[in-house]
This record gives C-alpha cells, sequence and structure tokens, in this order.
C-alpha cells in the first residue's frame, strides 16, 4: 500500500508511529473505532452486573493463588502446624492445609478471606442483577437467550460456592456436606447409584474432596468463564436496554460512548469491587475454620449454616413436614427430596421459563429494547415480590434455631411461623404490591394532569382555599395537562423541574453568601425555561418531536 | 491494599463524574435484514446440494455411524464412576456385630455402673477406626428411674435395652447429622441442624420436625468381662432415607 508521510493525520511521535506499524499489520483501527464509539445506557442499576463481573474475577485471581497451597486430598495427617490447640490432632491433608494456608502462609489468611468474600459478593451481585433484569422486564424478546444463560451461571454459581465451601474439610463444611449427600441420595430411584458415583462408596470415602476440588478449580469456571463471555458477547451484540426518556427509542441507544466515560467509570467501579473485597478479606473474619476443628461424622456444632446462598435450601429442608411416600413395592420417596431437590428444581424452572410464560400470557411477542418501570407491569412486579417473599421466608427459616436462641423464641413456635408464614405471606405481598404499583401509577397520571403540587396556597375571593399546581406542560381549556405518561419518570416535586437554587459552593465551609446566590438566580430568570419547545410524549415512549440528547443521558422526565 | 484499591475507583469514579466532559450519544440499533437471511440460507442449501449427501445415503449413513461411535466413546468413560450400591448392602450395614465392644471416644469400654441416671455419652465400635466412621457413631443413654417407668419402646424392641441403659443411632434420620442436643427435662434429643426431636421415651420416635423415622435402636448387653457388649448390628439402616431401603 503506497503510503506517503505528509498524508494528513499521519503520526509524527514514537508511539503514533508505532500504533501506525501495528495497524499496519493487523488492521485493528476500524474495530477498535466501533467498539470505542460503543454507546452504553447510564443507570446505577445497570452497574449489578458488572459487580458481578468484577467479583468473578477477583475470585479468579485470589483462587488461583490459594491453589498453590491448598492439598485437596482426604490422606490422613497428624497436624503439626502453628496453630497450639489442633497440635497433634489427626485429620485429612485438605484441612490441614487450609490451617497452614491460614496460619504458616504469608498473607493466606488475607486471601482466603478475600476469595470467600469476593464468592459472597458474587452470588449476592447476581441475584439483585437478575432481580434487576426481573423487574423491568429486560428479559423479554429478543434477550430470553440472555436470561437462560443467566440463570444458567446463577445456577452454576451456587454449585460453584457449594463445593469451594465443602473443601476445607472442617467440621462445619463436613456437616454441609453430609446434608448434601443426603439430598442426593433422597433422590428417587437413581439417589443411591447417583450417590455412590459421586463418592465412589459409601460415605464420606476418600475421593470426595479431591472430586469437588476438580469440579470447583476447573470444571465449573470453566463453563463459567465461557458462559459468562457469550452472556457479554450476546449483550454487545444486542445492545444494552434503556429506560424510556428524552431521545431514547426502541431503535437507538442514548449514553455514553465506550471510550473515554464508560471505560473510565468501568475501571473505577472495578477497583472498587475490589478495594470493598479487600478490606473485607483483611479486616472482617470470615469462616474461621480453626476454630470447627476436623470434620468428625459424631460431632455438629450448634448453629451450623451454610453460607447465605444455601440458605433457602436450609429452611426448606427445617420447614418442610415429616411426610415420606412409601410406594408399592416397599420402595419409598424421601422427605428431604421435596424441599431440597423438587422445590429448587421448581422454582428455577418457572424463573427460567417465565420470559416464555409471561409470553403466552400477555401475547406480547414483540422486541422490546425499552425497559418498564416496575410500576408501569403490575402483575409481573406483584408476582416478583411473592417469589422473593418466598424465598425470603425460606432465608429466614434456615437460621431460625439462631433466631430462636437469640431473641428468645422457641424454637418449634419459629418453626410453624416459618411454614404458615410461607403460605400466607406471598400472597399478602402480591395484593400489596398490587396496589402499590396502581398508586403509583395513578399518581403519576394525576401529576402529569393536574401539575406538581407546590405547596403554595391561594384563598379565593370566594373564601375557597386552594393548593397551586405546577402544571408539567401545556394544558387544555380546562386547566388539564395534556401530556401523556412515556414510562420515564415523572417529577413530582418543584426541586426536581428546576425551582431550587443551585448550591452553594465550597467543601467544608461555604465559600459564597446564600443572598448573593439568591440574586444571581432571580437575575438569570426563574427555572422554568422559557425557550425550551413544547414536548408531548406520545404513550409509546417515542417522543413526538424527536429526540433531545442535552439531558445528558439519564433517565429524566420531560421539563416543560 | 484495600484502601488503596477502592480509593483509585473511587478516584476514577469522581474524575469520570467531575472532570471528564459530560456527553451524550446516540447509536442507531441495526435490526436484522431479511436480504441477509435469505442469502445465508440459499448459501447453506446450494452447498449441501452441491456436495450430494441428499443423494448419497451409503456416505450419509456412514457418517452419522462414524458419529454414533465417536459420542459412545465419548461417554463411556463416565463407566468409571458407577459402583453399584446394592452389592453388599453397605448402606444398610454397620461395623456393630455381636459382641463388639461400646467404646467411648478415647477408645475405654463401659461398665453399666460408669454413668449418672440421665446421662448421654457418645459411643464407637470397638474395632480399627471405628470413632471415624459414618455410621457408627452411637448414643448410650442411662434413663432416670421416671424415664424408665414411661418409656415405650418400639414393638419388638422391648429387650434391644440393658437394664436401665438404651442404645440408639447418633446419626439423624433426616439427613444424616449427629444428633447431639439432649435435654432430659423433656426427654428430647435434638437435631441442631434442621430441628428435628426425637423422644427417647419412645423408642427415639420423631416428634417434631422433618424427620420420618425414629433413630434406630442398637441392641446391647453386657460382656462376660462386665462390659457393654452389641448383640448385633442396627436391625435396620442407619441415616438418611433412600428410594429402596426397605428392600435391603
Amino acid at each position: 500500500m503506497a503510503r506517503t508521510a505528509t498524508a494528513p493525520g499521519a503520526p509524527t511521535t514514537r508511539i503514533g508511529k508505532t500504533a501506525y506499524e501495528l495497524d499496519d499489520r493487523f488492521i485493528l483501527a476500524p474495530w477498535l473505532r466501533r467498539t470505542f464509539n460503543k454507546v452504553y445506557p447510564d443507570h446505577w442499576s445497570f452497574l449489578l452486573g458488572e459487580i458481578a463481573l468484577y467479583s468473578f474475577v477477583v475470585l479468579l485471581l485470589s483462587g488461583t493463588y490459594l491453589t498453590f497451597f491448598f492439598d485437596a486430598s482426604m490422606r490422613e495427617v497428624v497436624y503439626n502446624g502453628d496453630y497450639a490447640p489442633l497440635r497433634g490432632v489427626s485429620m485429612s491433608a485438605a484441612y490441614d492445609s487450609t490451617l497452614n494456608l491460614s496460619f504458616d502462609v504469608r498473607g493466606g489468611l488475607f486471601m482466603r478471606q478475600l476469595h470467600h468474600w469476593a464468592a459472597l459478593l458474587f452470588v449476592a451481585s447476581i441475584v439483585v442483577h437478575m432481580l434487576r433484569i426481573f423487574f423491568t422486564g429486560a428479559y423479554r424478546r429478543p434477550r430470553e437467550t440472555n436470561w437462560l444463560i443467566g440463570i444458567g451461571l446463577f445456577v452454576l454459581a451456587l454449585l460453584e460456592g457449594f463445593a469451594g465451601y465443602s473443601m476445607p474439610d472442617d467440621l462445619l463444611s463436613g456437616t454441609g456436606l453430609r446434608i448434601a449427600a443426603s439430598v442426593i441420595i433422597s433422590i428417587p430411584v437413581v439417589g443411591t447409584w447417583v450417590f455412590f458415583a459421586l463418592f465412589g462408596g459409601d460415605y464420606p470415602g476418600e475421593l470426595i474432596v479431591g472430586r469437588l476440588y476438580i469440579i470447583h478449580v476447573l470444571i465449573v469456571p470453566a463453563i463459567l468463564l465461557a458462559l459468562i463471555a457469550l452472556h457479554l458477547l450476546i449483550l454487545v451484540k444486542q445492545k444494552h436496554t434503556q429506560f424510556p426518556g428524552p431521545g431514547r427509542t426502541e431503535h437507538n441507544v442514548v449514553g455514553n460512548r465506550l471510550f473515554p466515560t464508560f471505560a473510565a467509570k468501568a475501571t473505577g467501579l472495578f477497583f472498587v469491587v475490589f478495594g470493598v473485597c479487600s478490606l473485607l478479606g483483611g479486616l472482617a473474619q470470615i469462616n474461621p475454620v480453626w476454630l470447627w476443628g476436623p470434620y468428625n461424622p459424631a460431632q455438629v456444632s450448634s448453629a451450623s449454616q451454610p453460607d447465605w446462598y444455601i440458605g433457602f435450601l436450609e429452611g426448606s429442608m427445617r420447614l418442610f413436614p415429616p411426610w415420606e411416600i412409601n410406594l408399592p413395592g416397599n420402595y419409598q420417596i424421601p422427605a428431604p427430596f421435596w424441599p431440597t431437590v423438587a422445590l429448587p428444581g421448581v422454582m428455577f424452572t418457572l424463573l427460567a421459563l417465565y420470559p416464555f410464560i409471561e409470553r403466552k400470557l400477555t401475547g406480547d411477542t414483540a422486541p422490546h429494547h425499552l425497559i418498564q418501570r416496575p410500576r408501569d407491569a403490575p402483575v409481573r412486579t406483584s408476582l416478583g415480590t411473592m417469589a422473593l417473599a418466598f424465598y425470603l421466608v425460606l432465608l429466614v427459616s434456615g437460621a431460625n434455631d439462631v433466631i430462636a436462641e437469640r431473641f428468645d423464641i422457641s424454637l418449634n413456635a419459629m418453626t410453624w411461623i416459618g411454614r404458615i408464614g410461607l403460605i400466607v405471606l406471598p400472597p399478602i405481598v402480591y395484593v400489596l404490591t398490587y396496589r402499590l404499583c396502581l398508586g403509583l401509577e395513578q399518581h403519576d397520571r394525576e401529576v402529569l394532569e393536574h401539575g406538581i403540587e407546590t405547596g403554595v396556597i391561594r384563598r379565593l375571593p370566594n373564601g375557597e382555599f386552594i393548593e397551586v399546581h405546577q402544571p408539567l406542560g401545556p394544558v387544555d381549556d380546562h386547566g388539564h395537562g395534556v401530556l401523556g405518561y412515556g414510562g420515564a419518570p415523572v417529577p413530582k416535586k418543584m426541586n426536581q423541574i428546576g425551582a431550587a437554587r443551585r448550591a452553594i459552593r465550597g467543601f467544608f465551609t461555604p465559600i459564597e453568601e446564600p443572598s448573593a446566590v439568591e440574586l444571581e438566580q432571580q437575575t438569570e430568570g426563574r427555572g422554568l425555561a422559557a425557550g425550551e419547545p413544547d414536548r408531548e410524549l406520545t404513550t409509546s415512549g417515542r417522543p413526538s418531536e424527536g429526540g433531545r440528547p442535552a439531558d445528558g443521558g439519564r433517565p429524566q422526565a420531560p421539563r416543560d | 491494599m484495600g484502601l488503596s484499591l477502592l480509593l483509585v475507583g473511587v478516584g476514577l469514579v469522581l474524575f469520570t463524574k467531575k472532570l471528564l466532559p459530560h456527553e451524550t450519544a446516540v447509536q442507531d440499533k441495526h435490526d436484522g435484514s431479511h436480504f441477509d437471511r435469505v442469502t445465508v440460507g440459499a448459501t447453506l442449501l446450494n452447498g449441501l446440494g452441491n456436495s450430494g449427501l441428499a443423494r448419497r445415503k451409503l456416505i450419509t449413513r456412514s457418517l452419522a455411524f462414524m458419529a454414533g461411535g465417536l459420542g459412545l466413546m465419548l461417554i463411556a468413560p463416565i463407566g468409571g464412576f458407577v459402583k453399584n450400591p446394592n452389592k453388599g448392602n453397605p448402606l444398610g450395614q454397620t461395623s456393630w456385630a455381636k459382641g463388639v465392644r461400646l467404646l467411648r471416644a478415647d477408645g475405654s469400654p463401659i461398665r453399666p455402673g460408669d454413668q449418672e441416671p440421665g446421662s448421654l455419652q457418645t459411643v464407637f465400635p470397638a474395632v480399627p477406626g471405628g470413632n471415624r466412621q459414618s455410621d457408627a457413631a452411637t448414643m448410650l443413654i442411662r434413663l432416670r428411674p421416671e424415664q424408665v417407668v414411661e418409656s415405650q419402646p418400639r414393638p419388638g424392641m422391648e429387650n434391644f435395652g440393658y437394664g436401665d441403659y438404651v442404645a440408639y443411632s447418633k446419626i439423624c434420620t433426616h439427613a444424616g447429622c449427629p444428633v447431639s442436643l439432649y435435654e432430659q427435662e423433656t426427654n428430647r434429643i435434638l437435631c441442631p441442624c434442621h430441628q428435628s426431636q426425637f423422644d427417647i421415651t419412645l423408642g427415639a420416635k420423631p416428634i417434631f420436625g422433618p424427620a420420618v423415622r425414629p433413630l434406630p435402636q442398637l441392641p446391647i448387653t453386657v460382656d462376660n468381662a462386665g462390659f457393654f457388649v452389641a448383640r448385633g448390628d442396627y436391625p435396620e439402616a442407619v441415616g438418611p432415607s433412600y428410594w429402596n431401603r426397605k428392600r435391603i
């Protein structure tokens, strides 16, 4: 390719020339240009998935470090490390190496705790991210595939967490593993076979920690990594959803370009996540395995709770009544099968299929790139909070012995509260949420029609008192606003439409006089922007007069 | 380290918020094009037609056969994991047998006079590694006199105890945790994992919580040297239920 040194834009600096040479060989510029210019919408709730991604990176980094010191074997050894109370006790090599990691390896305890905290954050951010997707309807066509992948990621994250939690082979994790074993063996027909395949014989055997290890560090992370990559690729390909707002349509994305704004924010968030995990790992103790002691099938510590994300299964196992179903031929379906296999199976299946169920029920098969405010889909929102209430009752019941002890309530009463609450609470939550959504919807319409309450009371000549309302837009002959609802937040306070004066400058102490600011504002003319043309939002969420990109891309309401 | 990372992050966020110029970019979405779809479909069909696979049945079949063989080869290694849980009844048996002594955790045998009435002690079979086995842990309980009076053993197990001593499996019949909280006032044994409660005067019948079956009772007696021994294995499988528990 002929190239002259005098071509416009030719590089002159050393870095520029290097970049030029690189591009000459790999032709990266077109791709980079597209990538840098890719637009990402901006809303705090869109960062939740990013938190999950960054905590996964932290997990990979800290986990790799841990593998250098952890010995995933159940060989019997006698502890001879730095922790005096357990010296001379025989234990598995896995527990021994975990203790050494905590006491003898420099920085090992920090890494262990960092890894554990990051794992808790990982699952938590996945759950909250999923709730955001659910309540805003972001899973609708064309994003059903990504919803399914997300559910897969969630389930795998739970498995991954449980496998990691069980590996140190301490008393607490051994108890958890014992319960998991009884869950597996409770599966009808194939339970004992699966159990023997997994444990290589009767419980506990000598293989399980090694197998959990390879599941935890290789198999599940590899699948997680592949699915995360797919999840993000689909996201980039389909482009992000956005809340309705000025200039936002089903056919565009309004926000910040990847470079520099979005990249800077994302990098900042990564460091915040890393920093928070490090602070927790360095300052807050988690899972002090040396206190539990080595696993012994004949011992248990009271208040044995799993990590939080398994808590709902622990709760369902505690609440489920003792129903063992006897079948003809002396077969039986053991009681733990229902709360720990059937129930989560149904829960996750419903969750995964929800986009398709909703599509069937509403008949809405159109593609959606604008997401909804939860109040605008009351049935979905209520179903979601109902499921959440169900889940929370289970989660709380997973700790019912601790609650019973701390608050001095009878344990049996706690169990019955859980059993009844599980059935009674979700419908109540459904009705409440439904009413709440309708109320919020109505209030939005009311403000659009009558305007914002200004708090100014005026007395009419006939003695009647009325409150002055500030209309949001042009009004018709009866003084009713003609703006329609567009799916975006409606301003409900005068401050939100610019009635307040600007904040006074100064970091610790004000550096300007409030009265001076007041004066300055008055000379500038009062808040309501006179120059802006009237604009009406149609109900489809598309402004009838085109976009107004000057609003910073935030989901603000139309100001008029 | 945590603080420095956090501050780097906060700094970047603040930098973005305060110093970078605020911008609003609008990018249009690209919808799929009908033309592309039709063209790709036609290309695929054309390639398939040119290969002639539709006509040459033999090639197609041998390809399918080879793919099947490959699939089998990939699945076959799973066979290495399979172990028959019904061979020799490993789930239904423990190390307890006729004449096996009951040992404390430190390995010493127990005489009938060693325990106070109302006390509970975890015992293990006198076999190598008995105190580490997952299904052998047993609770030796000496009942108080009034508990002996109230006691209603399960039918067929009236003579499993020895004097005012009874021995029950320590492994919960619900999820296999060791039941270990003995509340003598109410005769109850509580499992700390899922709060199943068993009444020891009713043959360790479950009276609350998710457990369905009573704790299996170990038949005990005293040998010639005056130490507790088992009179045999548990008459039923210890620990959590499974599909064909009652058949083997």
